[in-house]
């Protein structure tokens, strides 16, 4: 019998080995041993991947930078103003949050989730889902949590300076210095979100090169154009973060109405990005 | 043995950090080349099936490890992909560079199809595989696989490896 390239030698028996052993891999990838297998190696690589992100940035970003310095001096005279008007707003916001806190307490009303926002670079993307996830350059060491909110900062559409300009995804797997983002297109995010206009909620459900708004009422008033934030159901991400607007509504298989989102940021450019640290009842 | 280790040991990571680092900033349509897979065609063709499935596992895994795709589906095909090639040595011509383009398209093509079928197995669908730019990448690493072959080629013959049939492309 002619076993052609099949035929069994040593090779091939080494070649069923290793496609066995990626198998098993493949089976038990949800399992702790090789959860833990991937976080070992995830340890050593991230190293390699902040390193070579930074310095890739260092140099793409060269010819930017340089314009970056002239602008900065620039705006370094516009924000010495601003930060004299921000001090009087500064006041301003500390009286309201007292206002808050003690109207919140005759209306005994729980406290919202707190957290804090840290910034964070995109070194890296995954060469081949291009915009299913991103590398970010802090991890663990600086405070960043598996499933912390991660959104995109940069000058806003309205010309009001730098601002939050929309939710990103959420941080999947951490290492020391580095971690890993979860897009909102990847199809394994999904978002709990409301539309203010109508107070409908939805699941925000990547779909790889595009996002849905998914379970909206057959009876939805939903209508392109609509604002799309975050509800804050489901405990991950806080309520009211910019999601994107409904460029698109239909009637989808499963019987409820279905949006297309367009996402607030283009989530194949971002570059700079906030990390939300919630603190959460297992922290 | 100790340049043999510094050899393979330099190569290994030398072709994941060019994959992480160039293969993202030159991206066309948001696909970019698959390098990785390249360099697995490259020494499977020259070193035979061991050398390829063995390189194309640990390519595998620390693409596996650095993406989101499902963890061992990349390590499954570049192995499968690394003996196949590995096989073929003796049919495919490694000095006539249109034999190794088209064998790159080919294995591109599998590479996709395999990941795709693991992950409509994993998760129920596909989704990662429904955009119509990531069919892109085969052509795109099929037309860089000249001058990542030379690279690779003039790398091999810095450390004098006679071992590879690094003779001329």
């Amino acid at each position: 019998m002619d076993w052609g390239i099949f035929r069994p030698t040593k090779p091939a028996a080494l070649c069923i080995a290793l496609l066995g052993l990626s198998f098993l891999f493949m089976t038990f990838r949800l399992t702790g041993a090789v959860s833990n297998l991937r976080t070992f190696l995830l340890y050593w690589i991230s190293p390699v991947e902040l390193v070579t992100g930074e310095s890739m940035g260092y140099v793409s970003g060269f010819g930017e930078k340089l314009v970056s310095m002239v602008q900065a001096h620039r705006e370094n005279a516009e924000l010495r103003e601003k930060v004299l008007k921000a001090s009087l707003l500064e006041t301003q916001y500390n009286e309201l949050v007292q206002e808050n806190a003690r109207l919140r307490g005759l209306l005994n009303l729980n406290d919202s989730v707190p957290f804090t926002a840290q910034s964070a670079r995109v070194v890296g993307r995954d060469p081949l889902n291009w915009t299913h996830a991103v590398w970010l350059n802090r991890g663990l060491n600086d405070g960043v949590r598996r499933d912390s909110p991660v959104l995109a900062v940069g000058p806003m559409d309205s010309g009001a300076g730098e601002g939050v300009r929309g939710l990103v995804g959420r941080i999947s797997e951490c290492s020391g210095n580095a971690s890993k983002a979860l897009l909102m297109s990847d199809p394994l995010s999904s978002v709990a979100v409301s539309i203010p206009r109508i107070g409908e909620l939805g699941l925000a459900q990547g779909q790889g090169s595009y996002i849905t708004v998914e379970y909206l009422e057959l009876t939805s008033q939903a209508q392109p154009g609509d604002t799309v934030v975050t509800s804050g159901q489901g405990g991950v991400f806080p309520a009211g973060l910019p999601v994107g607007t409904l460029s698109h509504v239909e009637v989808s298989p499963s019987g409820f109405r279905r949006a297309v989102l367009k996402p607030s940021v283009s989530l194949g450019g971002v570059r700079e990005v906030l990390i939300l640290n919630m603190a959460r009842a297992k922290d | 043995m100790k340049w043999q280790w510094h050899f393979w040991l330099l190569t290994v990571l030398g072709v994941f950090i060019l994959h992480l680092t160039v293969a993202g900033n030159i991206a066309i349509f948001q696909s970019s080349p698959n390098f990785l897979l390249l360099a697995t065609v490259f020494f499977a063709v020259r070193g035979g099936p061991v050398r390829g499935e063995i390189l194309g596992f640990i390519w595998g895994i620390l693409s596996d490890i650095s993406s989101t795709s499902i963890f061992g589906s990349q390590a499954f095909m570049y192995t499968f992909i690394g003996y196949i090639v590995g096989k073929l040595e003796r049919m495919v011509d490694e000095n006539k560079l249109s034999a190794q383009m088209v064998l790159v398209l080919v294995m591109s093509f599998l590479n996709l199809a395999g990941l795709a079928f693991f992950e409509t197995l994993f998760t129920g669908s596909a989704q990662r595989f429904k955009d119509s730019y990531g069919f892109l990448t085969p052509f795109y690493s099929t037309l860089l696989c000249p001058l990542f072959f030379w690279v690779l080629f003039k790398w091999s013959a810095l450390f004098r490896r006679t071992d590879l049939k690094v003779k001329a492309l």
